[in-house]
């Protein structure tokens, strides 16, 4: 299985840097997060961890460093989220790491939300500075 | 624009009529953030609010062209942000037709009498909503901008040469001493 390494940019949309390791299980989602075709985009990051849990199998430990996104890639990540609470809830080992700036940043009250949404609990992990 | 009329003597921070495409919805949102002469935690949010805002303009607006740099047809409409002492207010506008401004007005009617938790608990039901649906809008963009503002959201329907305009409008109170 390949990884899943995406260049994040600025200037036309906002996408993030997406670093998703199939040999060591360690998933990075870092930067900002607003574009025309979320879905196709968060699309390809959701079907790589499907395939990584029926094929490999091994520990996830997803690190999501997002700084600001919209409302449209919140449901994405969401389905991520998802996604990931499934294979815990069959037995995988699975660690969420949430890193934010500050406890007034709306990606914080997003990241409580889904934890109590969802029904998995996140590391939150305060960052020195903005990604 | 009444309204832009109206408050011409106050302080325009930004005043655009033109395409919604993203590319556009980009740009500015660049300019919001980086170069409007307001404080961080205010550009921040006028930032997320328009994000917001104006992608419903590209949406939902009944005038559409194509823009050729992306080859997709878009939402035509105007926005402006203008400040006042205490407040900076931010609005959209785009044509609408009368079905739009019921479904606008019953949702803003909801959204409106909602506390911090109440909108956090609405934004997670119609998030589940489109998800379980899988329906490609999350359909919480305008609850976004009441929680990114802390203030109402205004809407006024407004007939124009034969045809009619969603006026859209919130304000971020400034912090006072």
């Amino acid at each position: 299985m390949q990884d899943l390494i995406i260049k994040g940019e600025k200037k036309t949309y906002f996408t993030p840097d997406v670093n998703f390791s199939a040999s060591t299980g360690i998933c990075t989602i870092a930067g900002e997060s607003y574009q025309e075709e979320t879905f196709e985009f968060f699309n390809k990051l959701t079907a790589w961890l499907e395939e990584y849990i029926v094929k490999i199998r091994k520990p996830i430990e997803m690190n999501f460093k997002l700084t600001y996104f919209n409302t449209a890639s919140a449901r994405a990540i969401q389905e991520m989220v998802i996604v990931l609470k499934k294979y815990k809830d069959q037995g995988g080992n699975v660690t969420i790491n949430w890193y934010y700036v500050d406890e007034e940043d709306s990606t914080y009250e997003e990241a409580e939300d889904m934890q109590a949404q969802v029904g998995i609990n996140f590391n939150m992990i305060k960052m020195e500075s903005n990604y | 624009m009444p309204y832009l009329l109206e408050n011409l003597s106050e302080e325009i921070l930004f005043f655009y009529k033109g395409i919604f495409s993203y590319p556009v919805i980009v740009e500015i949102s660049h300019h919001i953030r980086n170069d409007l002469m307001l404080e961080d935690n205010l550009r921040e949010k006028l930032f997320a609010i328009f994000v917001e805002l104006a992608q419903n303009v590209n949406s939902y607006s009944l005038q559409r062209t194509k823009a050729s740099i992306i080859n997709k047809e878009v939402g035509v409409g105007a926005f402006y942000i203008i400040e006042y002492k205490n407040c900076v207010k931010i609005a959209t506008l785009n044509q609408v037709n009368d079905e739009q401004i019921q479904k606008l007005n019953a949702r803003l009617n909801k959204i409106n009498v909602l506390d911090r938790k109440g909108l956090r608990a609405l934004k997670m039901s119609f998030r589940n909503e489109a998800i379980q649906d899988k329906a490609n809008s999350g359909n919480v963009g305008l609850v976004e901008v009441a929680l990114k503002s802390a203030n109402p959201i205004l809407l006024e329907a407004i007939h124009f040469q034969n045809a009619q305009y969603a006026l859209i409008t919130t304000q971020i109170n400034k912090k006072t001493d």
